[in-house]
Formats: C-alpha cells, sequence, structure tokens
C-alpha cells in the first residue's frame, strides 16, 4: 500500500523534473515550470488551483530570474533571493512530493541536494458561519470549517498562552490527512496524552476522510451506543475543554473537532449553560435531567402500568385510559412499538430531505398521521401524547449521538417492561447503570462525577452554580494545574 | 504486603451501607415485635454497638496482617488445611444468606407486584443480572454501590416522610417492657440484617487510605443503625406492636397504609417495590462477589467468572428450596443465627486470639 518514491534529490535540477514527471504523469493539473537563476537551472512544480499563482509570479519567479545575479553561491538563494516568508527544506523526495500534492510548491535547483518548498497553498474554503448543530441563545456563533490551519486559529484566538501546545501529523497512508492534537502542557492530563498518542500511532488506515474516523479508531470500547469521545462544531467549546485539561484533535477537511476525555456530564452540557447566569441555566440543566429520565422511561412506564400494576395510578386515571383504548386492536406493548417506529422512520426521513419539504413533513407527519392513525383506531390518543413528549424530550439532550444511544435504551426498556412490568423496568435500568460503569474514556471513569465523587466535582452536574464557586478545574480529570481562580 | 488500593472514602461507606442493607427491612421490625414488643429500636441500637465492636475486630485482624486478602490471612493464621475450612464455611455462610434473601425477594414481588409471574424466572433474572455486574472487577462493583447507594435512599427518605406525616408516635410508649432474655433473643433473630457487615473483609484491603477507615466505616455503621431505628420506629407509629407482631412484612404494610393527600400515586407500596429490586440487588452482587472470590481462592480457579459458575446454580437451588414462606423464615430464624455468631463472632475472636499469640510468641522467641 505504501508509495515507491526515489528518496533521493540529484543536484541536476533536470533529473528530478524527469523523475517527477514521470512519477506524476497522466495529471494535466501539474504544472512544471523551468527557469533560469543566472546560470543555474531551476525546476518549479506546483498543483493549479491549490496554489497562490500571485505569490508565485510575482514573488518567487520575478525576483529568481530578474535578480538571479546578486548571488555567488547557489546556497545563498534561500537567504537572499527566496523573497517569501515560509520556506521549508527537504531533502527527501518524499517529503517535497507531499507538500507539492497538498497545495505548497517545490523547487528544485541545480547544485542543491535539498529541495524548498514554499507554502503557498489557497483555495476556496466555506467562510465561518454558525454551527448546524449546536446552537446557542447566548454565545458566539463561529463554527470550525474544513480546513485545518483556520480551525486551529479559531482555537488560537481564545487562547492565548505560551504553554499552549499545537502538535500536527499526518495520518492515512493514501491521503495523508495533516491531523493537530491541542492541548495546554501544564494543565492536561499527561497520562491522557500518553495513552493518546499510543492510540494514534496505531492508526493504519488508507484514508482518513473524517474526525469520525480517527474518532472509531482511537475510541475505548466499540461495542456500546455511548460516544467516548466529544465531537464538537464549535470553537468556544474546544477552548474550554482545552482549559480543563482535556486535549483537542482537528482533522483536516472536517469541521468536527475531537475532544477527549470525555465522560457522561459533558454530554448534557451546552455552551451557553456557562455564558447565562447561574439561575437560569441551573433551570434549564434541572429541565434536561427531568426531561432525560421522563424520555426513557414514559412509554415503558405506560405499558407496565396499563398492563400489569392498574392498582398504582388513581381509579379516575386507569379509567380514562381504558376508555381511550377501547377499540384499540393491540396491546399496550405492540401500539408503543408502531409509534417508535413510525417515530424512528421520521426523524430519519426529515435529516435527509432537502430542507424546505423537510420542515413539511414534520407537520404532515405529526399531527396528520397522528390524527388519522387515531380516528382509525390504530392507536389511542394517549399513546400519541407519550410519543410526542418522548419525542420532544429526547431532543433537549445537547449531543445528538447521545440521544441516540437514549432511544436503542429506550427500546430495551420498552421490551423489557412489556415482559415483567415494573420489575423489569428497574432490571433494565440496573443493567444499563451496569454497563456505564464498566466503560472508560481515555482512563476516566465514564460516570465521573458520580463514581469516585468529590464534592467539589457536584458544582456543575445538575445545577450550574456561580461562578464565584469554580475555583478548581474538576478533579476527576486528574488535571496538572488544579485551581482555576483564586 | 498490599499497598494498592482504590476504594475512596465514599466508595468504603456506601459499598458497606448496601451490602448490608437488603430484604432484612422488611421483616425486622415485625421479627423484634414480637419478642420485645415497642423496644425494637432499642434493639437495633444494641446490633448496631456489637457491630462497632465487630468493625474494631475486623480492623485489627487485618490491620495485624498487613491488610492481606481475607483468603490469605486465613491461611497465613489457621494453616492450609483448617484455612481452607474456615473460608469455605465463610462462603457457605455468605451464599446462604444471599439465597434465602433471593427466596424472600422473590416472594415479597411477587405477593405485591407481579403475582402471575413464577418465582424461578424472578430468582433467574435476578442472578442474571448480578452475574453480570461480577464479571467486571472489584472496581466496579465498588463503582456500582457508589451509584446505587443514591438511588437507593434518597427516594426511600421521600417515602419515610410521607410514612411520618400519618404516624402516631405515642405507640411507640412505653419503652422497656421486655425481660433482658428476650433482649438476647431479639438481637439473635435481627442478626439476619446485620449479616452483611463481613464485606469490610473483602473490602478493607483494597482502600485507598487505610487510616480512612475508622471514620468511614463508623460512619457507616451508624447510617445504617439509624435506618433501621427510623424504620423500626415509624412501622410501630403506624401500627402498633402486637399488629406489627402479627404481619409478616410489616414495612410493607406501612408503605401501603401511606396517603399522599392530592397525591397523584395510589399504591404506593408497588412503585417502592421497584425501588426495594436495587435494595436486594447491591446486597446481593456483594454477598455474591465475596463468595465467589473465596470460592475461587479455596479451589485455586484463575478468575471469579469462572468460581461464579460454580456459586450460581447453589443460589438459584438453596432459593427455591424452601416450600413456601413459612420454611423459608424457619430456615432464616433457625439455622442464621448460628451462621453468624460462627463466622462473623466465633471465627474473627479466634482469629485475634491467633495473632496475639503469635505475637507472644514471636516475642518470646527474639528475647
Amino acid at each position: 500500500m505504501k508509495e515507491n518514491i526515489n528518496d533521493n534529490i540529484s543536484d541536476e535540477a533536470q533529473i528530478n523534473l524527469d523523475y517527477l514527471k514521470e512519477l506524476l504523469k497522466d495529471n494535466s493539473d501539474i504544472i512544471f515550470r523551468e527557469f533560469y537563476i543566472s546560470n543555474w537551472k531551476g525546476v518549479l512544480i506546483y498543483i493549479d488551483g491549490m496554489t497562490d499563482k500571485i505569490l508565485l509570479d510575482d514573488y518567487v519567479l520575478e525576483t529568481l530570474m530578474v535578480m538571479g545575479d546578486k548571488v555567488d553561491k547557489v546556497t545563498d538563494i534561500k537567504e537572499r533571493l527566496l523573497t517569501v516568508t515560509d520556506v521549508k527544506e527537504f531533502s527527501s523526495m518524499a517529503d517535497g512530493v507531499k507538500y507539492a500534492l497538498s497545495g505548497d510548491c517545490i523547487i528544485f535547483i541545480d547544485g542543491l541536494k535539498v529541495c524548498y518548498v514554499l507554502g503557498t497553498r489557497t483555495w476556496n474554503a466555506r467562510g465561518v458561519t454558525e454551527p448546524s448543530s449546536e446552537t446557542v441563545v447566548r454565545g458566539a456563533r463561529e463554527s470550525f470549517t474544513e480546513t485545518i490551519r483556520f480551525n486551529t486559529v479559531l482555537v488560537r484566538r481564545k487562547i492565548r498562552d505560551t504553554r499552549f501546545k499545537l502538535e500536527l501529523k499526518s495520518y492515512g497512508i493514501r491521503s495523508k490527512t495533516d491531523v493537530a492534537i491541542m492541548y495546554i502542557d501544564d494543565i492536561v492530563n499527561k497520562e491522557v496524552l500518553k495513552e493518546l498518542r499510543a492510540r494514534l500511532e496505531k492508526v493504519n488506515i488508507d484514508a482518513i476522510l473524517d474526525s469520525g474516523y480517527i474518532e472509531q479508531i482511537i475510541e475505548d470500547n466499540k461495542w456500546t451506543p455511548f460516544p467516548q469521545i466529544q465531537s464538537t462544531e464549535r470553537p468556544d467549546v474546544v477552548a474550554a475543554g482545552l482549559y480543563e485539561g482535556r486535549i483537542a484533535i482537528l482533522v483536516d477537511n472536517s469541521p468536527f473537532a475531537l475532544i477527549v476525555p470525555a465522560a457522561l456530564p459533558v454530554f448534557f452540557q451546552s455552551p451557553d449553560d456557562y455564558y447565562q447566569r447561574w439561575f437560569t441555566s441551573s433551570i434549564v440543566r434541572i429541565i434536561r435531567f427531568t426531561a432525560i429520565l421522563l424520555s426513557l422511561l414514559l412509554p415503558s412506564l405506560y405499558i407496565a402500568i396499563s398492563s400489569f400494576h392498574t392498582e398504582i395510578i388513581p381509579i379516575k386515571l386507569a379509567y380514562s385510559i381504558a376508555a381511550s383504548r377501547v377499540g384499540v386492536p393491540f396491546p399496550a406493548f405492540v401500539e408503543t412499538l408502531i409509534m417508535e417506529l413510525s417515530l424512528a422512520f421520521l426523524l430519519e426521513a426529515v435529516v435527509r430531505l432537502p430542507r424546505p419539504i423537510g420542515s413539511t413533513i414534520g407537520i404532515v407527519g405529526g399531527l396528520i398521521i397522528g390524527q388519522a392513525a387515531v380516528s382509525a383506531g390504530i392507536v389511542s390518543p394517549i399513546m400519541i401524547i407519550i410519543v410526542s413528549i418522548t419525542a420532544i424530550t429526547n431532543f433537549v439532550v445537547p449531543n445528538y449521538e447521545v440521544s441516540s444511544a437514549l432511544r436503542v435504551i429506550r427500546i430495551l426498556l420498552i421490551i423489557l417492561s412489556s415482559i415483567i412490568g415494573l420489575y423489569g423496568i428497574m432490571l433494565g435500568g440496573i443493567i444499563v447503570l451496569i454497563h456505564l460503569i464498566k466503560l472508560e474514556s481515555f482512563g476516566i471513569p465514564y460516570l465521573s462525577p458520580l463514581v469516585n465523587p468529590d464534592i467539589s466535582d457536584f458544582k456543575d452536574l445538575f445545577i450550574r452554580m456561580p461562578m464565584c464557586f469554580f475555583k478548581k478545574r474538576p478533579v476527576y480529570l486528574k488535571t496538572g494545574d488544579k485551581i482555576r481562580q483564586k | 504486603m498490599n499497598n494498592s488500593g482504590f476504594i475512596g472514602k465514599y466508595g468504603f461507606f456506601s459499598s458497606i451501607v448496601v451490602a448490608i442493607i437488603g430484604v432484612g427491612i422488611f421483616s425486622l421490625p415485625g421479627e423484634l415485635a414480637k419478642s420485645v414488643g415497642n423496644d425494637g429500636w432499642l434493639v437495633s441500637i444494641l446490633d448496631g454497638l456489637i457491630c462497632l465492636l465487630l468493625l474494631y475486630i475486623i480492623y485489627k485482624i487485618m490491620s495485624k496482617n498487613n491488610y492481606d486478602t481475607f483468603y490469605n490471612i486465613l491461611i497465613r493464621n489457621f494453616g492450609k488445611v483448617i484455612g481452607k475450612i474456615v473460608a469455605f464455611i465463610f462462603s457457605i455462610y455468605l451464599i446462604i444468606s444471599i439465597s434465602t434473601g433471593m427466596r424472600v425477594f422473590s416472594e415479597v414481588l411477587k405477593m405485591y407486584l407481579l403475582e402471575k409471574t413464577p418465582t424461578e424466572f424472578i430468582t433467574l433474572t435476578m442472578i442474571l443480572c448480578g452475574y453480570y455486574l461480577i464479571r467486571g472487577s472489584l472496581t466496579n462493583l465498588v463503582r456500582f454501590n457508589e451509584v446505587a447507594f443514591w438511588i437507593m435512599f434518597i427516594p426511600i427518605f421521600i417515602v419515610l416522610i410521607f410514612a411520618a406525616y400519618d404516624a402516631d408516635f405515642s405507640n411507640v410508649f412505653p419503652i422497656l417492657n421486655s425481660s433482658p432474655v428476650n433482649y438476647f433473643q431479639a438481637i439473635s433473630l435481627s442478626s439476619f440484617s446485620f449479616g452483611g457487615i463481613g464485606i469490610i473483609f473483602l473490602m478493607l484491603p483494597a482502600l485507598k487510605n487505610k487510616s480512612d477507615y475508622k471514620k468511614s466505616a463508623i460512619m457507616a455503621v451508624t447510617f445504617i443503625t439509624i435506618f433501621y431505628v427510623v424504620i423500626n420506629v415509624l412501622c410501630i407509629a403506624s401500627s402498633s406492636s402486637p399488629q406489627v407482631g402479627k404481619l409478616l412484612w410489616p414495612t410493607i404494610a406501612m408503605v401501603k397504609s401511606i396517603s399522599i393527600p392530592g397525591g397523584f400515586i395510589e399504591g404506593l407500596e408497588g412503585s417502592v417495590m421497584a425501588l426495594w429490586v436495587i435494595f436486594y440487588f447491591t446486597f446481593f452482587t456483594n454477598g455474591l462477589y465475596f463468595s465467589s472470590d473465596l470460592i475461587k481462592d479455596i479451589f485455586g480457579l484463575e478468575d471469579i467468572k469462572i468460581s461464579s459458575y460454580l456459586v450460581i446454580p447453589f443460589i438459584y437451588l438453596i432459593a427455591l428450596l424452601p416450600r413456601d414462606i413459612g420454611e423459608l423464615y424457619g430456615i432464616i430464624e433457625g439455622v442464621f443465627p448460628i451462621l453468624f455468631f460462627t463466622c462473623l463472632i466465633f471465627f474473627p475472636l479466634i482469629l485475634l486470639l491467633i495473632i496475639k499469640l503469635k505475637k507472644k510468641v514471636a516475642a518470646t522467641d527474639e528475647a
């Protein structure tokens, strides 16, 4: 799978030119320019469309060709004649070719056994827009784009500390995708950093197309519906994660950054929890947790109570549920499954459809089909209410992967409750709890800070205490520098 | 010899509490009311004091043996053969206590929650869930205890507050009305509720800071004692002690009698029963882990997953052995106090004696 590139650079530019013309043949967008710098022959190679031609014309070729006689030795060209700021020198042909294929331009000159790589990358990039999935009420509205350099700048603007580190490496044998690791040196948990580097070493795939590829290769446990790495489109979430001692991974061509390690509380937090006042944020957090409990338990509780334990609810409610279920041919369990299935179909269709049709389908599916189903006697009205509350509360979770995981658990609880009622729901809850307890993310238990608790970590879990209580960084992340403010 | 540890203060505290409080709370007020009338809560306090004494004995045993695992301490002090026999008796004690607890749990569940479900099914599902947790290491067990503590006790205290609303506390008086013999009888009967204290033998070697032991363990025993006292008092306050003595499971009757004015839930015992699933589950898994661990060491098996395969069929069999509740409580009241005194009072005292004798012999050798 590895490419076969002759690594030597000859000191005759013509030989290098012939070799590269052979290596990169059948590519009509690669430009080879031969020129003379006083008496030395030079060769310039770049890809049309990915390179800044104005820089090459005005600042490289013009100076080299016109002012060539100002230098005596060929080795002085780089320091006295090449009027470009970003110049790298490589003695390996493979490195040079890689940069050429990334949009930089390489120069071979007679008499030099190295190639010069000029930083001339430029292409049409999408501008910085609002994030599509993590909208906030108050806070910045920037999101990452597909170019890694612009993304690192968005994060750098929020961290101007000399201890901020940015390490760039390529992964993917054919794609040679740039992947950047960012962390703050004296805050980060060094164990997690070591573990991350070890796992990235093992990446041995031909192409990395998106950060999702990296996430799936380095995660702890692939056999779980819960994500163990946080992915985000927002630079302020990345910066906040770095300040907590976590490590961010940016992948070229992907607007989603990865943050490790990630524990469950992270998936229930939204950035504007911290930008609004503590009172509003605490109420929103409590609503979020109640919504999650409701979304998990409501359908299964309905099945358990209406099928097994009717004595739990007041008699009037029991009668009204029974009355609304008159004429419905299916038992509560089948009703629930029908509604869950139709909800899943609806949601998937709405995501894939183009925008104007998508919102129409929402109204059509939700109101009309639901109402028609009730009139046709397939489901009972109370089932429609339960499914709508479930659907709404399911998406109160700010993270899409976690809400998908919650859907899976909801179906598990529905099945268990239809077999053994309330006992089944409890056992299902216990099984899910055991599963979550066994999960770890880069050495940090997934249910931190509920597990190995430290009292100060509860300032940010179910409510958000005022800023003056945020004196320590999260204890469960075992950071280097533990104090945030005095 | 063993200075690795990962259990923190809260993990230790919560593990002890949830491993001890199991299905004993259902029948405890009734048993005590039969023997000592209104003074069940006094007996609970006495039980707590005995447990504090046991804590001290266990601490002495473990610290003198450098906080080694329980099995290694038995082998070192009793010799290989007798050590294995003692460990075997200890694991039999644990297995019987969790199996009889399993049967009590299924009977309670059948009576109040799921009338038509067969006992075998309830037992099997509970065992499978417990096995899923046991497959992990001790770390996962302690983590589960930490989370389960909150899930168990916050709702139960809310329910108890509602119970206190309707209760008539004058039913608790007069106190100190029975003869001292009755008190001793009551203490031996209530040993079922404190039986899980042996879990400290499992947890103490894995404690991170051994100096945390005193505070955490004393807080745990105090918490359990207060909990049992509150349950006793509330049961007697809701329905006076002769009535409590006649009921099989007075705690559930007390919950049944709670009526929340303007409340949504009518039959509270159905929902509280679901909560009690976790009470029993933690008792079950902690006992299962400890007994599987001992069996693994006794027979030299590699992994706790294999030894739990050996233990689980016996739990199933013993849980289904009694024909009905009468036989079940006959076993509990007859066999259990003997096992409790043997394993948790007799053996530790002998261990302590042997350790003291060893020290003396070592001292005279050196001199």
